[in-house]
Order: C-alpha cells, then structure tokens, then sequence
C-alpha cells in the first residue's frame, strides 16, 4: 500500500470479496488491521487516511457491481483532489 | 526481551533530513517480536522516509536490511562493509544494539529508530507490560513472583503505600498496584507471614547507581582467551 | 530431468516457485498424476486469468494435453482435497478450457528443434506413450522417426477412442505439437509386416517398441466364430476409419469395462436403437468408471450384471442371442479374478449381434525370431531399471510392459523411457538414474481445517442432452465458458502453494502462529508452517515482523515490485 503511494498514487483500494462469498472465512478483521495501520501511517506523512479503502461488492461475482464500487470509489478520490505532495 | 516502541516519523525525519543515503537497518529479535524494528518495520520506515524526502523535495536514497541481532557482532559482519557506505544508518534495534553497532560502523553515524522501553512480556497479542527493571539484586523469591522493583510505581520493598485503592495504583486506575497483588499471591501460596520480614535499604549499586555493568562467564572468557591466543601464534 | 553431461535442452517453462515445490511434498492432485502435472499452479494461474501461462505448465509435462483434457479419468480429481469438504475440484475440465483458451498460441510456438545429437530413434507406435517418447527425444536433439500401422498418428486415441469422446480435430493440436519438432513420421507401415524388426535396429541407434494393446480378447464359447460376433477393437477400428461395420437391430456388448461402454455408446450413435450390455460384475464392482456408466445409461443402454456368457446361440448361422449363466462371485478369497457360476441359474439375451470387449493383449508376432525375448506367458522381457528388452538398444514402453491403463500412464512410461534412451546413448548408466514415480504428498485435510472451509458446489459440466448426442458421433461435453472456469478455479485450496518458512531468519515470534486462521504453524526453535494445514491465504507472509515467510506459489513481493511501474503507466493528467 505504501509503495503505491511512494509510486505516486492518488488512491489505493484493496478489492476483496464480500465476507460471504470470501474463500477464506473469518480474515475480515485482520485485513482491516492491517489497512488500518496503512491509513495511520500515511496519516503521520499528511495523507489524507480517506486514500485507501477496502472495496467490496455487496454480493460477490459480478463484474458490474465491482465496477460501481470501484467508480464510486475514484470520485471520492477526485474529490480530495491529486496529492499536491507528490514525488 | 526488551520492548521497543517506534519514534514518530517527524522525530525521525528531523534526525535523518540532512543525510542523502540513509540505511534503516532493521533488528530481527527482541524488537521484532514487539513489531517495532524487525525487517519488516525498517522496510515500513524506509517507504515513509521516501515519501517524506519526496514531500519535503529532499533528493535521499533510503534503503533497508535486517539481520538476527545488532548486539553480537557475528549477526552483522557479513553486510558491515554494505552498511559503511552509507551517510548515515538508522538502527531499529534496542538501544544495546545502537551503542553496539555504533561502535563498529567507522565513520557512520547509528541514530535509533525506536525508544527503548523495558524488558516486557507478551501478555497478549500485541501488548507488552514491563516485569523485571534488571536492578541487577532479585528478591522474586520474597514477593510471590511479582516484582515491586518494576511494578510498584514507587519501588517500595515493604508493603503498599496510601495511594493503594482496591488494587489499583494512584497514579492511574489502569495500573495494578503491585502490593495488592503480591499480598493476594503470597495469601494462594500460603505464605503471607514472609512479608512481615522487614526488608533492609535496598543497595542499589548493582543497579543504575553503581555505573555500566558488565557480566564475564570465566569459562567461556577463558577458551575464548586459548583460541585468540592460538590464533596469535 | 536427470541429466549430467548433456545439458542442451531448452529449459522448459516452470511456474513460479517450481525448484521450491521440489524439495517439499507434492499436492495430493500432482503426486497422483503419473506425469505430475502441476495442478495447483495451472488452476491458480487459471484462476489469474493467465490462460497460456496454465497452459505451459500443463504441456510442460503432457504432449497429449488436449486429449487428457477429453478423457483423462483424472486421478487427480480423485485425490483432491476438496473431496472431504464437497466435491473435487473438475481439475480435467478446467485443464480443456486453458487450452481452449491458447489455441492460437499454441499454434504460433510450434518450432523445430535442431537436430544436435546426431544420433537416430525409431518409434513402433504413436500412442500415447509412443508420441511422448518422440516428443523428449527431438525436444533433446535426437532425429527421431515414428512408424505407426494406421493410416493415422495416435494409436489407440485415434483408431479406438470414439469421436463423441474425443473429436479428431483435439488430437490433431497434441500431435501437431510433437510433429513440428521436427519428427519423421511413416505412416500405414506395420513392423514385421513392412519392415523387420532387425532392419529397424539397424537403421536407428535406439529403437522403442509402444505398441500399446491393439488387439481384443476373444470368448472361447461355442457360436463365437461367425458372424454377427464382432471383437471391440476392431469394431472401434472400422468406426474410426469410416468403415461401416455390420451390425443389426439389437446389439449386445460383453464387457464391463471402459472400451466396453466406448463400444456400447458407439453402438447408440450408428443408429442402433437397442443397446445393451452384460458383465460378470455388480454395478459396484464394475471396472468401468462410475461417470461412463451413468452417462451409458443416460443413453438407454441397459446393464445386466453378474451374468457369465455361455454359448452364443445361433439358428441357422444368424445369431440369436447369448447364453448366460448366473454369476456367483466375480473375485476368490484373495481378492483375485476368478468368477464362479451357478449352472442351474440361465437364461438368453436376445441380440442380433454381439460385440466382445473383455480385454486387449499386444500383437507381439513380430518379435518372434528377433532378439527380442518374450517369456512363457508371451510378455516382453523387460528391466524395469534399464528400461530395456534383453536386446541391447530396444527399449519397451507404456501397456505392453504395464498392463492396461491410462492415457497419461502412458505417457510417463514413455517419459522415463525417452531419458532411459538419451542416457543409453549418451553411454551413461541408466540404472538409478530415473527419477523415482511414487512421490511424497500432503496428508489429507485435518478434519478442524475441513470444517472452517466454506462449502462450494463444483460447477456442473453441461452435456448435450442423451437424446441428441445419440444421434451423433459429435462431442457430448460442453466446455466451461470464462466465468464458470474462473469460479471453479476460484474453488482451488492451493495445496503445497502455501507459506513458507525461512529457518535463517525466522526468530520464532509466534506471530505467524496467532494470525494463521487454520492453526497451521507450530513453532519451536523456529517456525514450521504444515503444509496439511496451510490453505495458502497469505495472511502470515505480510505479518511476519522478521520477513522469513514467503509463499510457495506466489511472490508476495510481486505487487509491490511491478506498482511503481502501474502507476506511472497512469495518466496523471486524465482528472
């Protein structure tokens, strides 16, 4: 996650299936340890935390639903605008 | 082990910013365990330092390693050379491994990572509490297993102070107080009449008072004298 | 392969973490394919959408990948994990849609191979085992030349396998494949017929005889001879070669094998409304697999079993029907074949024409007076160690020294005996130096970890329905279409693909042992992750504080090396 911001990203999402269609039960709390710790640290540069989020369609599978949340996604990030501290 | 806690990335920015090829060398034991300054943690540093070098328009080359230890020479040998050609290294050890590496690395600075904060256990997944403060004298034996040297806030060696409140410490309800607690385990071993032993002064030379402490094994110390000798030959 | 002085072959194409998985037990799916087809790296690969990448590693191993993807009875699906939590992953259907999905690359990478070994092979038979020897052989430099009776390349996958099973045009890709390396093919030239065994030994510096089982067992009963009784192999023969064999309106099979359900359900498809079969066995103990069995009875052709043929009946030179006998067991007290009969229990199927499929023996008439020896029962004497004939440079492969079996075990035998040759050739022993075929594998599933799996049907594989594919020699199978594959591939546990532990730099934190959701690690001086227990979710990899976990079958670091690249491919002008 980190190298993606290092690389110049504006945004990172981490696509995952939805907790009942993941093909591992249970690892939703660890992943969002994980991309929590992600946002604090990118958080200490002045990144905003809002930059990385977990994307997951509501009932897994389906390509259109990926897409919607993936779109909605990139508009939030052209909100907060292009990182003005970029590399 | 000893328990390590990372400095901000401002602090760490402020000690670094002026160095143009800076190695976060990461130490794979103590420091590991409690996720402060293994491998791991000095790529994570690494990776912000270079994101910060790019906000702040600083031109820096920040790389990172890790090897076993920092405190036994034998773990960083073999990569010494790589490390000296850098400007500057950034130990994620302990402190013992700031001072240690920093005494064979020429004329490259050590600056820590991490603040060193005590020797801890893991009472859970990630938490550490501090138990021993290495005072160097241990009278375990005498308070059921809990030290009041590092548990008590005010190191008292003869029972609680007033400021003992059902259990707790007073400098903060999160805390035990440590006689509370060393009275509730001598009762369950049945040995609470060993407390009312009045425990003398405490000499506290073999602590921090009395200088840097250094502990010599004879036997070890002796082979390794016959082997260097034999090598001098 | 083991090879020492010799080393000119292209490196084949290997997967990430291949040189890894080879010093580690093998996926139950692998070690139980005789040519230890990758499974777990292709189906993730599938998985990825990396079709030719799957492909490789499929074909890395299997000259006649496109045919296993038809009729391989797939042990692999039966060793599978999954089996324990629901069904077994259709490893062999997802293999056909790989290779549906690189056809035209495959295509476009056939390449000759320079002849560099001066030194000449001949081939007796393009089976299965045959065309894999072939293929090893040229792929390390060897001029080699195929002689093959059919008009056809394939043997038994072309002269006996029916078409509804396996379409002509998919064994084409597999020997088109080998033919571009640069192979000398004769075709309609049968040794001992053609050409004598001991010109052939002559002519090359190395022969191989692959002859497979090509002709069937006949019934020593009164009425078999005449006809209106006809043997399956050469039945299936006519099929292939479009010659129409004579059948009539009611058609029996003997047999209760494999060929025997191939002759049976060809039967339906020239048009005999009335097809049945009879066998000594129970529905249980039949030796055909249970999927061509239900599939035959999809298709109106009904069973009976536990009847022994007696006498075929005839009037007047037409055949009336057969004879049977009621079967009291198939199998004696040590569970060898050896039926007895209760002759007070009989009746007679009626059938106009009789079709006997009870087994296939090698034509081995052509050995006689060669060096060449067979022993007492008429087998070829064979070293397993050499994989050698007692004639010096002949070398013996697939069901002639095996026995019946399978298209892939086929395939392996000649694989062993193609490295067998280039060592033989090379004057380098042969004895010790072929890789061992049993390999070690993952213990089954723990019953703890089964039980956290989420349970997923397998994806069905459509057929045309029974009443239109009995009216034709096409293809019954559907292939996956992409999202069906990627779902199935999807359902992979990755076995043998898992964490990984670096001894040197592992300090034994335990961190791996308290985030593995299925309690894989066990940590003492250092930590070791279970491979039985390791359901490759990567969880520990990234939490490991020392970076001593890596993962078998990806690079956890992949992402991270490639994103710097990804986005600076991005627009940073496209707001």
């Amino acid at each position: 996650m980190l190298k993606a911001f290092e690389s110049g990203a504006d945004g990172v999402a981490i696509v995952r299936c939805n907790d009942g269609t993941c093909k591992y039960r249970g690892i939703a709390h660890r992943v969002n340890a994980r991309v929590d710790r992600a946002r604090k640290l990118i958080s200490m540069l002045g990144i905003e935390a809002g930059r990385i989020e977990i994307l997951s369609p509501v009932s897994g599978g389906n390509g259109n639903q990926y897409a919607d949340v993936c779109a909605d996604f990139t508009g939030r990030i052209k909100q907060m605008g292009l990182r003005n501290n970029k590399l | 082990m000893i328990i390590g806690s990372q400095k901000s990335i401002d602090e760490i920015w402020n000690m670094v910013q002026d160095f143009k090829k800076v190695l976060v060398f990461g130490c794979n034991t103590c420091v590991a365990i409690c996720h402060a300054g293994g491998e791991k943690e000095a790529e994570t540093i690494a990776a912000l330092l270079r994101m910060r070098a790019g906000q702040e328009g600083k031109k820096m080359e920040v790389n990172h390693l890790g090897v076993m230890r920092h405190c036994e020479p034998e773990y960083f040998d073999p990569v010494i050379d790589e490390v000296k050609k850098y400007d500057l290294v950034l130990s994620t050890a302990c402190g013992v491994g700031v001072n240690f590496l920093s005494d064979r690395t020429g004329n490259v600075p050590v600056y820590p990572g991490l603040n060193t904060s005590f020797y801890g256990a893991v009472e859970a997944p990630g938490n550490f509490v501090e138990l021993c403060a290495g005072c160097g004298n241990c009278i375990l034996h005498l308070t059921g297993g809990i030290c009041p040297i590092a548990r008590c806030s005010k190191t008292l060696m003869n029972g609680p102070c007033g400021g003992t409140n059902k259990g707790k410490c007073e400098i903060s309800s999160d805390v035990d107080c440590a006689w509370y607690l060393i009275v509730e385990r001598m009762k369950k071993l049945g040995a609470l009449e060993k407390l009312s032993e009045i425990q003398p002064p405490r000499n506290w030379s073999t602590s921090r008072d009395g200088g840097p402490r250094r502990v010599s094994v004879e036997h070890i110390r002796e082979y390794e004298k016959q082997e260097e000798q034999k090598a001098g030959k | 392969m083991l090879l020492n002085k010799t080393e000119t072959i292209t490196q084949p194409y290997k997967p990430y973490g291949a040189e890894i998985k080879e010093t580690r037990p093998y996926s139950p799916c692998r070690a139980a394919c005789p040519a230890h087809t990758d499974v777990q790296a292709y189906v993730s690969l599938i998985a990825q959408g990396r079709y030719t990448e799957a492909f490789e590693v499929i074909t890395s191993v299997n000259p006649i990948a496109s045919v296993c993807s038809m009729i391989c009875h797939h042990p692999c699906e039966q060793a599978c994990r999954r089996c324990i939590v629901d069904e077994p992953l259709a490893v062999r259907h997802l293999k056909r849609f790989a290779i549906e999905q690189s056809k035209d690359y495959r295509r476009r990478k056939r390449r000759l191979i320079q002849k560099t070994k001066n030194k000449s092979i001949g081939i007796i038979g393009s089976g299965p085992s045959g065309l894999a020897a072939a293929n090893d052989l040229a792929e390390l430099g060897y001029s080699v030349t195929i002689y093959e009776r059919h008009p056809a390349l394939g043997g038994m996958l072309a002269s006996a396998i029916p078409p509804y099973r396996l379409p002509g045009e998919v064994l084409k890709e597999d020997i088109d494949d080998v033919i571009a390396k640069g192979i000398d093919v004769k075709t309609n030239c049968e040794i001992g017929r053609d050409i004598k065994l001991e010109d052939l030994a002559k002519k090359h510096d190395a022969v191989l005889i692959a002859i497979g089982l090509s002709l069937s067992r006949s019934l020593n009963i009164p009425g078999a001879e005449g006809a209106g009784v006809l043997l399956a192999i050469p039945f299936l023969e006519d099929v292939a070669f479009n010659r129409k064999p004579a059948l009539g309106k009611k058609v029996l099979v003997i047999g209760g094998g494999n060929v025997a359900m191939d002759v049976a359900r060809t039967a339906r498809r020239l048009g005999v409304k009335d097809v049945s079969m009879v066998c000594l066995e129970s529905a249980e103990e039949m030796p055909a697999w249970k999927w061509e069995v239900d599939e035959a009875l999809e298709e109106g052709i009904a069973i009976s079993h536990r009847w022994g043929p007696k006498a075929v009946r005839r009037h007047g030179g037409k055949v009336q029907g057969l004879e049977v006998v009621k079967v009291k067991s198939v199998f004696d007290a040590n569970g060898r074949f050896n039926p007895s009969f209760d002759n007070d229990a009989a009746m007679l199927i009626e059938a106009d024409t009789i079709i006997i499929t009870i087994g296939q023996m090698s034509n081995l008439s052509f050995l006689k007076d060669s060096p060449v020896k067979t022993d007492e029962r008429g087998r070829v004497e064979w070293n397993p160690a050499t994989q050698m004939s007692s004639a010096k440079g002949i070398f013996v492969s697939g069901e002639v020294v095996a026995g019946p079996g399978s298209a892939i075990a086929a395939v392996a035998s000649g694989q062993r005996e193609a490295l067998a040759m280039h060592l033989f050739l090379q004057g380098e022993a042969i004895e010790g130096k072929l890789p061992a075929q049993e390999k070690e594998k993952i213990a089954q599933l723990p019953a703890e970890v089964a039980e956290k799996i989420i349970r997923e049907p397998r994806r069905v594989i459509k057929h045309m329905a029974p009443e239109v594919r009995c009216d034709t020699m096409t293809h019954f199978e559907i292939g996956y279409d992409e999202e069906e594959a990627l779902k199935e591939a999807g359902r992979c546990r990755g076995c043998g693909g898992g964490a990984i532990v670096d001894k040197n730099k592992c300090m034994a934190c335990l961190t791996c042992m308290r985030i593995c959701p299925y309690d894989a690690p066990v940590v003492t001086s250092v930590s070791e992750i279970r491979p039985e227990y390791c359901q490759a979710c990567g969880l520990c990899a990234p939490e490991c504080p020392g970076e001593a976990i890596s993962m078998v079958s990806y690079d956890v670091r992949e992402i991270q090396k490639t994103l710097a690249s990804i986005v600076g491919a991005v627009d940073s002008n496209r707001q």
